[in-house]
């Protein structure tokens, strides 16, 4: 008797860690292939694309109407339809806005919905947005904050110190002024105002061991190119590397630590670092720039060329000075900031 | 007598130092995962000016998939005049001639290669592919694969960074619901790549090209010699072959592709040996230059080292297990020794090679996926049937590099029912 208790016990103890997983097996709760979005392709400009098809099915059925309508976009929505739009100073918003034509608000609105705009849409100083489209252009005046996402067909342009929120993109110009702050820009080009030169901070490379002008100084940390060197092939740096004043770089560029463009460097290819870029200003890069690290791009840099696309992603911080130029993508995983 | 104990022993202590080596491996990996910096692919780099890309598509017998696959490629977004799509129909019997050139004369982008002769095999398919291709990149999938509309700008992309010679993507099981073997490799795939592949990538080791949803330089790739025919694994060797010699390979979790796995035991098997023995013949013929090479930093030839030997680990368990057992009846497996073996065998089986109870737990935390997990006790028997199988694939091996036979490739039983053309 006591041998069969054992027994059961004993039995029982070796299931136990089996009972949760035969049930799962036997009545699946988890059980799905994990998803893949199969229409999935990379699009800077998803989120106004994706809003306008939504926002367009959905209402023009119902476009004569003025007023406020309800209808399904992604759930079920009150949808304000108007010709033409003024918001008075310091009002709220709770409600999607269809606008024919024209859109304005004052200071101090608040929009907690989002908002489409068949023409241009002018935004006023210290507004907060959740989304807006725009098939005209897009002004921004200074202190207002995007919540999600700003899109326009044309040009936009932002004020001082605008959150531009997850994402600002545009089919033309996009144009922001000093103190913005951003993680995701796409511009034909994407271009910082000029601003009063002052100091503009950045990554002040540390232990770099140069013996003169003419060197091209192989260090334990640094790598360094001299000035207006010309180089055709592609340079792989193991270490940090310092490309001098002047230099032009013929290919492509990539180091395993912190790389610094001395002012007019010239980098026809890509450039791809696992540390910090420092680009000074009037350097001119043609490719895409990628840092696994942080990104500060100086005054009047240009990158990519009209006509193209290239990128700059950068895993933490971007900081953009005055007078730079981007040809199509910016993304900064943590953030970025016109200075 | 004294002397065979002797020898038991010291192998017992041989396999317990391998099995912590791999315990802390993997234990490194899933806390990379959980705690460390995730480095980014590529994927956000958004490029107008794209290399030129031939797609190939290894296919012998392949009818029930290859229609899916072709409808998928040719609404591909990717430039059309960059783009190529090369079935290689590899001594195929049933109809797969026949769709691929149905394909073939609707859609000029592709252009299939009929093999009749010559060696059969992927690696055999490839290198003749190779030769007629002049795109930058080569792209592979394998026919079963399901490619995403956007998958191929996201792995061409790569190649923008002058150090890639390869990538690979993330493998998802597209019939996982299927039975418990089909969730059980749904498991493994998820740890292989959320886990291990990532965070070999974060800690800039050796990712691994898979053999497909994988792409690589082409003319960098035949100026190395191209792919060994007689190699089983021609996906481990290319990347060694890279890495040897001063190129990386890089892993993008982002560009993921759904794959048939097996639904049935005895074509994971198979599978499983193939891959034990293609894997160890790469081990046989790249560990000398991977000790050697001046162009691998010293983690990578660590990492690069236990990689190659991971089919090997195993055998050695098995062997290890047997020494154990010898010893006990022999009387020599003092207690304390027996317990010490017995936690190294859980330790190794909870977070060494196959890691269920941290790696698949971390990646279903990873995926959100969470009710699955309970899955992964039944791991247990998965471990000890690849042990077994994994061990053959490996004496397989053992005997190719002594013997130096030839080898045959074995393909994969595919299990889908209907081609439906996905469309």
């Amino acid at each position: 008797m006591i041998f069969l208790l054992l027994l059961v016990i004993f039995i029982f103890l070796l299931l136990l860690p089996f009972i949760s997983s035969i049930r799962e097996l036997v009545s699946p709760r988890d059980s799905a292939s994990l998803r893949i979005d199969m229409e999935y392709c990379k699009d800077p400009r998803y989120f106004g694309t994706s809003f306008r098809d939504i926002v367009r099915k959905a209402v023009e059925p119902k476009i004569k109407n003025e007023g406020e309508i309800s209808v399904k976009l992604s759930k079920d929505e009150i949808v304000e339809i108007a010709a033409e739009k003024s918001i008075p100073p310091g009002e709220t918003i709770d409600h999607v806005l269809y606008i024919k034509d024209r859109f304005k608000s004052h200071q101090h609105g608040t929009f907690t919905k989002e908002i489409y705009v068949a023409g241009n849409a002018n935004v006023g100083e210290e507004n907060e947005l959740r989304a807006l489209a725009a098939d005209g252009r897009i002004t921004l005046d200074r202190k207002t904050k995007v919540t999600r996402w700003i899109d326009s067909e044309g040009n936009i342009i932002a004020g001082e110190d605008c959150d531009l929120g997850w994402s600002a993109s545009c089919g033309g110009k996009l144009t922001i002024s000093s103190g913005c702050q951003f993680r995701r820009l796409y511009g034909l080009p994407v271009a910082t105002r000029e601003r009063s030169p002052k100091d503009t901070p950045s990554f002040h490379p540390k232990g770099i061991e140069e013996i003169g002008d003419t060197a091209l100084v192989i260090g334990e940390e640094w790598f360094i190119l001299p000035p207006s060197t010309t180089f055709d092939k592609v340079v792989i740096s193991k270490q940090n590397l310092l490309i001098k004043k002047k230099c032009v770089l013929k290919s492509d560029v990539k180091t395993y630590g912190n790389l610094v463009l001395e002012e007019g460097v010239k980098v026809a290819g890509n450039i791809f670092t696992e540390g910090n870029i420092d680009i000074k200003k009037s350097s001119r890069v043609f490719g895409n720039v990628f840092s696994q690290g942080a990104l500060h791009i100086g005054d009047h840099v240009k990158i990519g060329r009209e006509g193209m696309v290239k990128s700059v992603v950068s895993r933490k911080d971007i900081l953009l000075c005055s007078g730079v130029l981007i040809f199509g993508y910016v993304s900064s995983g943590s953030g970025g900031k016109v200075q | 007598m004294e002397l065979v104990v002797l020898i038991l022993k010291i192998y017992l202590s041989l396999t317990a130092v391998i099995m912590i080596v791999y315990f802390i491996r993997h234990l490194l990996f899933t806390l990379n995962r959980l705690f460390g910096e995730q480095r980014y692919y590529y994927q956000d780099i958004l490029d107008s000016e794209l290399p030129t890309v031939s797609v190939l598509v290894p296919m012998h017998n392949e009818e029930k998939v290859a229609a899916d696959i072709l409808d998928l490629l040719i609404s591909a977004e990717y430039p059309q005049d960059k783009l190529e799509i090369i079935p290689i129909n590899d001594h195929s019997t049933d109809n797969t001639k026949k769709i691929v050139n149905k394909y073939a004369r609707q859609h000029p982008i592709i252009k299939p290669l009929h093999r009749t002769r010559g060696k059969r095999g992927k690696p055999a398919g490839l290198n003749e592919a190779l030769k007629i291709v002049t795109s930058e990149i080569v792209i592979v999938f394998d026919a079963d694969y399901l490619p995403p509309k956007g998958i191929l700008r996201d792995m061409a992309v790569a190649f923008k960074d002058p150090e890639v010679g390869a990538m690979m993507g993330r493998v998802v099981p597209i019939n996982t619901p299927k039975n418990l073997l089909t969730r059980l490799l749904d498991l493994e795939r998820s740890s292989g790549y959320q886990v291990d592949q990532q965070a070999r990538y974060n800690m800039k080791l050796i990712p691994q090209y898979g053999g497909t949803v994988g792409g690589f330089r082409r003319e960098t790739f035949i100026s190395l010699g191209g792919f060994d025919e007689d190699v089983l694994s021609e996906d481990t060797e290319l990347t060694y072959k890279f890495f040897v010699n001063g190129w990386k390979v890089i892993y993008a979790s982002r560009v993921e592709c759904y794959e048939e796995v097996p639904e049935e035991w005895k074509s994971r098997a198979g599978q499983i040996k193939r891959w034990a023995r293609g894997h160890s013949q790469v081990m046989f013929k790249y560990l000398w230059p991977v000790l050697k090479s001046p162009r691998i930093s010293i983690w990578e030839k660590i990492d690069g080292t236990l990689l190659l030997c991971i089919y090997a680990v195993p055998f050695l368990i098995s062997i290890g297990i047997a020494a154990s057992l010898a010893l006990f009846f022999i009387g020599e497996m003092q207690i304390v020794e027996s317990i010490f073996l017995f936690f190294l065998v859980v330790v190794y089986h909870t977070f060494g090679n196959f890691a269920p109870f941290n790696q698949i737990g971390m990646a279903a935390l990873l995926d959100g996926m969470t009710y699955r997990t309970r899955l992964i006790p039944f791991i247990f028997f998965v471990f000890l049937y690849n042990l077994w199988n994994a061990s053959l694939g490996f004496i397989n091996a053992l005997v190719d590099f002594v013997s130096r036979r030839e080898v045959s490739w074995q393909k994969t039983d595919r299990f889908r029912r209907k081609s439906k053309g996905m469309k």
